[in-house]
């Protein structure tokens, strides 16, 4: 079965229990959204099940193939970090050909930076061209991690476009943002997760008795 | 795509990755080979290998863990996690500290 099948994920840092047998599972073409308050585990479940952070104990199935080593997994899944994390020194160009992304060159927000590196662009072009390219990467599953951090409101709209296009194609995609407004726009599931442990709800309102919106 | 495409890819990631700690590793050997040379008024060889193997992952810890962690999120996506780069850094270390200890 087509599917990202995350299940008993169990993570502590020292003492503190961080993730308590977390289920969550998305299908191609799914958007699923994550809200939660800071702290909570949003990304550490990210990493985890991009396989970037080990567990105390994480089952990760991808379209029926259980992943049990974790450096497996980044052929199966890409993963956009919070914050920008492409090299500085590289050109876009260089990122294009790395990362297989060639049919991208002629894209209107490539074309003309294509010979700039990412020191030399904003950080919210920057921040674009990472969500363009990771959610074009090969993999089937995409995770991403505050994508709306630092973008203007017109690419914000933008990259709602790109990733409801990237589901459109049979992408599934898991995504976590303070900005909840734009990430109910287009979560086709959504879970809140607090304390550790993660819940699907439906009526926005529940957020509010959860204690995430004031 | 085959599969050499994506181990081309994966080596090109890792010279990225990795060339920022030979380059400054090579130079850090050039200065303790000198510094060794007018102390001691000899030219040793393995004064330099072993240097590198000391120095690089400290370059390592300094550029990456220290520096900008960030960027082993760039290498993850194109297949090269945190562990595997330590593995190979101190890899090569180690066996130039061997090959060094070894031969000499």
């Amino acid at each position: 079965m087509k599917q990202l099948h995350v299940d008993s994920v169990v993570k502590h840092f020292f003492t503190t229990k961080v993730l308590s047998d977390v289920y969550l599972s998305c299908s191609p073409g799914e958007i699923t959204g994550i809200f939660g308050r800071n702290g909570s585990g949003k990304s550490t479940l990210l990493k985890i099940i991009f396989g970037s952070m080990p567990a105390d104990h994480a089952y990760v199935k991808i379209d029926g193939k259980v992943y049990t080593r974790r450096s497996e997994r980044p052929s199966r899944i890409a993963y956009l970090y919070q914050d920008s994390f492409i090299p500085d020194h590289l050109e876009v160009k260089t990122v294009l050909n790395l990362m297989g992304l060639h049919h991208l060159k002629d894209h209107p927000a490539v074309k003309s930076i294509l010979r700039s590196t990412f020191a030399s662009i904003s950080g919210g072009e920057a921040r674009y061209l990472e969500i363009l390219f990771i959610l074009n990467r090969p993999a089937p599953y995409i995770l991403l991690d505050e994508p709306f951090n630092g973008l203007s409101p017109i690419l914000k709209d933008e990259v709602k476009e790109l990733i409801r296009s990237a589901a459109e194609k049979g992408k599934g995609i898991i995504l976590t943002d303070h900005d909840y407004r734009n990430v109910l726009d287009i979560a086709t599931h959504k879970y809140s997760m607090r304390d550790g442990v993660l819940k699907p709800f439906k009526d926005p309102e529940e957020l509010r008795l959860l204690g995430y919106l004031p | 795509m085959p599969k050499n495409y994506f181990c081309v890819i994966k080596i090109r990631a890792w010279w990225l990755f990795y060339g920022k700690i030979f380059w400054y590793s090579l130079l850090l050997c050039g200065v303790a080979g000198i510094a060794a040379g007018t102390l001691f008024s000899t030219f040793d060889p393995d004064t330099v290998g072993i240097s590198y193997a000391f120095f690089s992952p400290f370059m390592h810890l300094y550029f990456y863990e220290l520096g900008k962690p960030r960027e082993y999120y760039f290498y993850a996506n194109l297949g090269l996690i945190r562990p595997h780069l330590w593995l190979i850094t101190g890899g090569i270390a180690l066996l130039l500290f061997s090959l060094i200890a070894i031969l000499s």
